[in-house]
């Protein structure tokens, strides 16, 4: 039953959007759209980068309040983690910037 | 002459609090990728714009790598202070703020490939990826 509710509420979100798509004309209505998804898509990498990113710091902290010799390692595992986590975030910029400039 | 300029650079990553030594490897091998994208970029920009764009995306990726570890690290390793701690928070969302302004004009005002800035800011992850893969086969060996 829940499949299906997600399954019916996707398919009407979607629907949704696209008949405000089809409702637009000219090209306008087509760069606010492009400006509404780039702030969209830069939200949701955003929100996605800095949960991620929480969560490393978070475990990062515990381990080191628990294991504080281990605190060189747990160190570098941070840097780096963070450090992927933070280019999605750049890369997410980039591709809404070239959204930006079609 | 690579290995001294490593070495040098090594030695000024440790002046500068970085104490990690995995870290200070990505960073010194990362410095010295950009250094040379950047000569190859300079020495080309006459026939094509790729390389320089490439050289500029290798460049900004290596500063950001440098301020989140040095940031990590002035955090973990060393001593609370109040006053510490606003430097490093403005410092932390001025980079922050520096990057993006940076791929704004790049990428908006300057409409650079974007294919070659995405390649240059890859070459992090990448640089991270061979550190991490090198720094196991040594602990595997060294275990063996």
């Amino acid at each position: 039953m829940r499949k299906f509710m997600m399954i019916a509420l996707n398919t009407v979100a979607i629907l949704s959007v696209a008949a405000m798509a089809f409702a637009s004309e000219g090209a306008a209505a087509y760069g606010d759209l492009v400006y509404f998804g780039a702030a969209i898509g830069m939200a949701i990498a955003a929100a996605g980068c800095g949960i991620g990113q929480g969560l490393g710091l978070k475990a990062a902290c515990e381990g080191t309040a628990r294991n504080p010799e281990a605190s060189n390692k747990i160190t570098v595992s941070l840097i780096l983690g963070l450090a992927f986590v933070e280019s999605l975030a750049i890369y997410a910029l980039v591709v809404n910037l070239m959204l930006l400039t079609k | 002459m690579l290995r001294d300029l490593g070495e040098r650079i090594e030695k000024h990553l440790y002046a500068k609090g970085f104490r990690l030594p995995e870290i200070r490897s990505i960073l010194r091998v990362q410095i010295l990728f950009s250094m040379a994208s950047a000569l190859v970029g300079i020495l080309t920009v006459w026939c094509t714009l790729w390389p320089i764009c490439f050289a500029v995306g290798v460049i900004l990726a290596t500063y950001s790598f440098f301020s989140l570890a040095r940031f990590i690290q002035q955090v973990i390793l060393r001593t609370y202070s109040r006053q510490m701690l606003w430097g490093l928070l403005f410092r932390f969302y001025g980079r922050l703020m520096l990057t993006g302004l940076i791929l704004f004009g790049l990428i908006i005002e300057l409409r650079v490939p974007s294919s070659a800035l995405v390649a240059g800011l890859a070459t992090c992850m990448a640089t991270m990826l061979v550190g991490i893969l090198s720094h196991r086969a040594e602990r595997k060996i060294k275990e063996a």
